[in-house]
């Protein structure tokens, strides 16, 4: 939420400034129209700024839209409308009030989408007029205004996402990816870098920062297990989707026969939280160790081996940090884990407070079949939950996961709202 | 020394004014380092190695070379594991794996295209692995890398001497032959002194008749590469206190001293640290009472060196490890006989032991005292009880 605050307010600042630069250049314009070409190739370089802002946004818009189902919602729009307007609608007073309320909602949502349209519209608009503006005044005021809408969309744009979809405690902040690699051997340990560079690639696509922060290669080839930290906006909220056991079917080819084999990985995702102040955990729920094998340790023993681990008693979960070089870092890492995992579980169980937090009611979804990749012998990605599926199998393993995560939002709303 | 032949020193000869020159040896690399040294002894000869972080760039490498030479070490690791004794805590493989990346790592000096050090930017596995063509400018030479790294599998020499490196707690500490290379276990110390240093702020050992404690400094007892007093001086930097010194530190080992000294420096604690020469209290003023006192004194039973891992026994000193006969207790013992001399009331003494047996030895002997309240053996993270805390009564 914090970052979420942090990185919006970045986003107007940086237009606070384009509208500065804006502002002295126009007094500049004023002052010396004479050297009209210097000014007016500064002006290119704010219309490209803008221009790259507002791109941006239109691929949240692009997202939003998508998930919002506009051709669904339309659908719903005109059988709701006909049967608001048939004749025997008020014969039944509480059927037709459900039927208006319902109207009324599907056209909040509706107009939603099309005032996202018609920002992006004027935006674009404004900015090509600005490109060919006669004089400096104009281009001047054209840019004003495609800002104006830019900002507009901006605040628009997150409204609606917050409301809708990544409205979670946690769904503004970065993420930490783990990969771990499943039963299956060489086959699933190469699945698991599979894994690894899907997410790489989703996260340079979308723009995102990502540090592979732990990586523990398999014998043979492979990874055991990795570990991304990404950073960006909405982070955890999009891979939250991602939790859960990934299926590999396909020709191995680590076997000579190239027989069928299927490959398991599991996916655990949770938030990136900077202060571990900012989440309580009692004391002495939380059972910290090494995982270094009994011995006789201390100055006995060398050894570059400063893995910790740390474990929430009442639930039994527990999770690792072996990417630092000291004992200290990684219990610091592990903390911050297993709290930020911790009030993602309270958040999703819905109990207010992690003290109430108990093995029974942390459900194991995680490690529960989330999707299919299917490679052999026919080509396949099918989504377990929300049924979306492509036959584009190396699109979605070079990082085309927004179809899927888009999908399992919506799907995530609509179950929350059925509940 | 000589087994560090190839690796670049910094050799400090004080010389007989204030200010000592410098005299530099490299034996491979011919790079200098403008350094100098304000030890008051006119006779110290003493050497600090560069941490291998800390030296220049020479060599570009291209990445198949640097992930052939990363092929080579598993091979060569694979193959001396073998002989490696599984139960005296030698590494296993996937520890040798680590130490190949850590070595990798803190040799490249920059990627071409990140400009950033490489630990923000990618993993070595992902590093080497990447198709992209990257190239890289390296500190040591590969065949250099390869001669340290038959040091490590086939002497068993600890990759903290060949990097001149020890990672504690957040601290990155130059190490030399001449201190032991700081435990992760030992972290711990740190974080007891912490806990008192809470509740002194917080009051919670009620009244403010503990300021003499918020304002006295701490003692770290046989202090070698100076960790447990660097780290403590900042955790007390960093709750606002300003007396100085914040910290004294002693060391019997004269190289020990110069290591601490250094470390100190690199870590902006120079001004609030006094390291000081000789054994135990020995260099002690006697007026001096401390808020807490901190020790990794050597414990090891003499009879037991042999049978640590060669890394160990091999090539760490023996002066940091050998606690005598008596059960190892020989240091522990003229320890505990002087502490409650030096701390002040309330004061924290917090010690490291070989394990349960020790750890009881110690709060039995405290006990006698009738000085100390609160006497804890504490576990460390693999459940060995490894400290005894106490606090002396009020």
């Amino acid at each position: 939420m914090i970052r979420a605050r942090a990185l919006c307010a970045s986003g107007r600042s940086a237009l606070n400034a384009l509208a500065r630069d804006l502002k002295s250049n126009s007094r500049l314009v004023q002052a010396s129209s004479a050297n009209a070409r210097t000014n007016s190739s500064f002006d290119f370089e704010t219309v490209g700024a803008v221009r790259r802002r507002l791109g941006e946004l239109e691929r949240r818009v692009d997202s939003a839209l998508e998930i919002a189902d506009v051709k669904g919602l339309k659908m719903r729009f005109e059988s709701l409308d006909e049967r608001s307007s048939a004749g025997d609608l008020w014969e039944d007073a509480n059927k037709a009030r459900v039927v208006m309320a319902e109207l009324a909602g599907v056209r909040e949502e509706l107009d939603a989408a099309r005032a996202f349209e018609e920002h992006v519209s004027d935006a674009k608009t404004a900015l090509e007029l600005a490109e060919v503006g006669e004089s400096d005044n104009e281009m001047s005021e054209m840019l004003c205004e495609a800002m104006a809408s830019v900002e507009a969309l901006d605040e628009a744009l997150e409204q609606w996402e917050l409301r809708r979809l990544l409205g979670g405690k946690y769904d503004a902040l970065g993420a930490v990816v783990q990969i771990y690699a499943g039963a299956g051997g060489l086959d699933a340990q190469d699945w698991t870098e599979m894994l690894e560079r899907m997410y790489i690639g989703w996260c340079e696509k979308r723009g995102y920062g990502v540090r592979v922060t732990e990586r523990q290669e398999g014998e043979g080839g492979g990874l055991k297990t990795a570990t991304l930290e990404v950073d960006g906006r909405h982070a955890y909220g999009y891979l939250s989707s991602e939790k859960g056991t990934h299926r590999l079917v396909r020709q191995s080819p680590f076997n000579k026969d190239a027989a069928r084999q299927t490959s398991f990985a599991a996916v655990d995702v949770i938030p990136l939280l900077q202060d571990e102040d900012e989440v309580k955990v009692p004391e002495g729920d939380l059972e910290i160790t090494t995982m270094r094998s009994s011995g006789a340790g201390g100055q006995n023993v060398n050894k570059l081996e400063t893995a910790v681990r740390i474990k929430h008693v009442p639930t039994g979960i527990s999770v690792k940090a072996e990417e630092h070089r000291t004992q200290a870092l990684n219990r610091q890492a592990a903390m911050l884990r297993i709290k930020a995992k911790l009030t993602a579980l309270a958040e999703e169980a819905r109990v207010a407070d992690i003290a109430e937090l108990r093995g029974d009611i942390v459900k194991a979804e995680w490690g529960q079949q989330i999707r299919n990749y299917v490679l052999h012998p026919y080509k396949m990605v099918k989504d377990v939950r929300t049924g979306v599926e492509t036959s584009d199998v190396t699109r979605v393993l070079n990082g085309g996961l927004d179809e899927y995560m888009n999908g399992y939002l919506r799907w995530k709303a609509s179950k929350n709202e059925s509940e | 020394m000589s087994s560090l032949a190839r690796q670049t020193y910094l050799l400090r000869v004080a010389s007989s004014g204030p200010r000592g020159v410098v005299k530099r040896r490299n034996d491979v690399t011919g790079c200098y380092h403008a350094h100098r040294s304000f030890s008051s002894r006119s006779d110290v000869v003493s050497a600090v190695p560069l941490r291998l972080s800390e030296q220049p760039a020479r060599y570009t490498a291209r990445i198949p070379e640097l992930d052939n030479f990363r092929r080579w070490a598993k091979l060569m690791a694979e193959r001396e594991v073998t002989d490696f004794n599984t139960i005296d805590g030698s590494p296993n493989l996937q520890t040798l794996h680590r130490e190949i990346d850590w070595l990798i790592s803190d040799n490249i000096a920059s990627v071409q295209g990140f400009g950033q050090s490489l630990n923000s930017v990618k993993h070595v596995s992902s590093l080497l692995n990447s198709s992209e063509l990257y190239s890289v400018t390296l500190r040591l030479s590969i065949e250099e890398l390869e001669h340290l790294w038959r040091k490590r599998t086939m002497e068993r020499v600890p990759l903290q001497y060949l990097t001149h490196t020890a990672h504690w707690r957040d601290l990155e500490l130059t190490v030399s032959d001449a201190v032991l290379i700081p435990r992760p276990e030992t972290e711990l110390l740190i974080d007891f002194a912490e806990e008192i240093l809470n509740r002194l702020e917080l009051q919670l050992d009620g009244t403010s008749t503990w300021n003499h404690l918020l304002s006295s400094p701490w003692l770290d007892l046989g202090t070698g590469s100076g960790a447990l007093a660097i780290a403590m001086a900042q955790a007390l930097q960093s709750r606002g206190r300003e007396t100085v010194p914040l910290v004294l530190a002693t060391d019997k080992s004269i190289e020990a001293v110069e290591v601490a000294k250094h470390n100190a420096t690199t870590c902006g604690v120079q001004d609030v640290i006094q390291v000081l020469n000789g054994s135990w209290f020995e260099p002690i003023d006697d007026s001096i009472r401390f808020a807490g006192i901190l020790s990794n004194p050597p414990y090891i039973p003499t009879e037991l060196l042999g049978s640590l891992q060669p890394e160990v026994y091999l090539h760490e000193p023996r002066l940091a490890l050998d606690g005598g006969v008596s059960g190892g207790l020989l240091h522990i013992t003229s320890i505990c006989a002087k502490i409650t001399d030096f701390l002040l009331p309330g004061g924290l003494f917090a010690i490291e032991t070989h394990g349960a047996e020790q750890a009881k030895f110690v709060g039995r002997l405290l006990e006698q005292t009738r000085a100390f309240d609160d006497i804890r053996t504490r576990a460390d993270y693999a459940g060995v009880c490894r400290f005894v805390t106490a606090r002396k009564q009020r």
